[in-house]
């Protein structure tokens, strides 16, 4: 949906001439993300999946500046925050299952919930120590390509630091039963479920299922401790 | 060996924020690192430029760690994530696309000939080149390699038809070299011409020739078939450093290039090795997807 091809005020007036609930179905996006204002969610129809990917962005830098815990990349800290704000918004699920592959159907739920708890405290030791760098950091979502009848969908942004080169940040995003999803991040062109793909896929044809659990669990142990140590 | 710290200049500043890609892009990075080639090095600036803070990252988390976590007791484990029962569904598409890497086993003896020959030679190198030069310096070797590249860029964004862009680049290098005084200073991207890396196997990507198989190189790190053939048949020799006459001077500015490009990723493979199950995959997977993304400006087609 282009949004960005009608003006503001055009797209208002398009959604009263017509009758708001038609033309908010869907997408709800009659206004076009940089705008600015914040289209409230109406009942019935989810938040448009590039204007809670900014908000969720928005919520995190804001966060991010004023907490110097977060900034020193203190794990637990980190751990709460992400539960609590960016966690409602992903399908961790889906992006634990998709880095899995094939093999996610024959784990049981309990070695299923045990690769999430695994595959998050990765995530969260790998990229708790940007969260320093986010301070003078802006963020701007470029136009989304979509099909409002598409249940996935890519929203694409960028991170603007002063005096360098925008960096790409890419969020792949499953309509599920109650909103959009995150379940994949793109930083610099390299989509973070298929970085750990083949690896994944080597633990579990080497050592099973068990033996991935083991491998990131004890990478987890390692990294951790030596961290702690100092 | 104390690291003097300069404060947080905005060299550093700059080179923040990559972390997140950094932890992805880290021995891509470390690897081509000493790519001698023209538009490489800097590359691994913008590229890898987060490794500068996966550096400062690694430097607090192993020589001294986050306030949060220097506390006399251990801090308590992550809490585990209780997962809903319906969220985990079966899902469709959970087929890997296959990966061109019949060499696998060549390749992997390569990286770790590599990686050692950087434990022992390179980073030590790097370290002592950092801790002699300081940041301004280091700083200003930087940009004279970068204009130098920007040249070349602006040569690769006029074959691949992209002619706003080679504008942006030959500008960009007439202001560096007049205003900034011969390369030394990056004016341009203060005036907000932003330097974009290409090479002649990106411009070759984008004619459409496949990458082939992956290929890791002695010395310079991961790449393809055609990425190598474009690396020593096109962009080397058209390093204009390589026509200098005395070979003393261009080992020298060989070395400094590849100790400047080294020094930037210092440490980051520390971090690398936290979060790889397989250094080899990982390095391969990250570097295939940023190659793509490389070549298509970021915006690599669906398949």
């Amino acid at each position: 949906m282009r949004a960005k091809s009608f003006c503001l005020s055009l797209s208002m007036c398009v959604v009263m001439v017509v009758g708001g609930g038609a033309a908010l179905k869907g997408f709800a996006q009659t206004v076009p993300p940089s705008a600015g204002a914040a289209a409230a969610p109406v009942a019935g129809a989810f938040e448009a999946p590039d204007l809670m990917v900014q908000r969720l962005s928005n919520d995190v830098l804001e966060r991010i500046r004023s907490d110097r815990d977060l900034q020193n990349g203190d794990l637990r800290r980190v751990s709460e925050f992400v539960d609590a704000t960016v966690m409602p918004k992903v399908d961790f699920a889906r992006m634990t299952a998709l880095a899995v592959g094939r093999n996610w159907r024959q784990a049981t739920p309990d070695q299923q919930k045990q690769l999430m708890a695994e595959f998050r405290v990765l995530l969260l030791r790998t990229y708790s120590g940007a969260l320093a760098s986010a301070r003078d950091v802006t963020l701007r979502l470029r136009p989304l390509r979509a099909d409002p009848n598409d249940t996935d969908i890519i929203v694409r942004s960028e991170i603007l630091r002063p005096r360098a080169e925008p960096v790409q940040l890419d969020y792949r995003l499953h309509r599920s039963t109650d909103g959009w999803k995150i379940y994949d991040v793109n930083v610099l062109g390299i989509w973070l479920v298929e970085s750990y793909r083949n690896q994944f896929a080597q633990e579990i044809t080497a050592n099973g299922i068990d033996g991935l659990i083991r491998a990131l669990a004890e990478k987890n142990r390692t990294y951790d401790q030596a961290a702690r140590r100092g | 060996m104390k690291r003097v710290r300069l404060g947080t200049s905005s060299f550093q500043r700059r080179s923040r924020l990559h972390k997140a890609a950094a932890s992805l892009l880290v021995a891509l990075s470390v690897s081509a690192a000493w790519a001698d080639e023209p538009v490489r090095d800097d590359e691994q600036a913008e590229a890898t430029s987060g490794s500068v803070l996966v550096a400062d990252v690694s430097a607090q988390a192993g020589e001294s760690a986050p306030k949060g976590l220097k506390a006399d007791n251990p801090a308590p484990p992550v809490p585990i994530v209780e997962v809903p029962a319906q969220a985990i569904e079966v899902y469709d598409d959970l087929e890997m696309p296959p990966v061109n890497d019949p060499l696998e086993t060549l390749n992997r003896r390569v990286l770790e000939f590599n990686q050692t020959l950087d434990d022992w030679v390179i980073r030590p190198s790097a370290r002592a080149y950092e801790t002699v030069l300081p940041t301004p310096v280091r700083q200003m070797v930087s940009n004279v390699f970068g204009n130098v590249g920007d040249a070349w860029t602006g040569v690769n964004n006029l074959l691949q038809g992209k002619v706003r862009d080679a504008g942006v680049d030959a500008l960009r290098v007439v202001v560096n070299t007049t205003i900034g005084l011969g390369g030394l200073a990056d004016v341009a991207s203060d005036f907000g011409l932003q330097r974009h890396k290409e090479d002649f196997g990106q411009t070759l990507g984008r004619w459409g020739v496949p990458p082939g198989p992956y290929l890791v190189l002695p010395l310079f790190g991961p790449s393809n078939l055609r990425d190598s053939v474009a690396t020593f048949g096109a962009d080397l020799p058209a390093n204009p450093f390589r026509q200098l006459p005395d070979p003393g001077a261009r080992n020298a500015i060989t070395v400094t290039r590849l100790l400047d490009a080294r020094a930037k990723v210092l440490s980051a493979d520390k971090m690398l090795d936290g979060i790889a199950i397989d250094r080899y995959l990982f390095i391969r997977d990250a570097y295939l997807q940023r190659r793509e993304s490389q070549i298509w400006d970021g915006d690599t087609p669906r398949h």
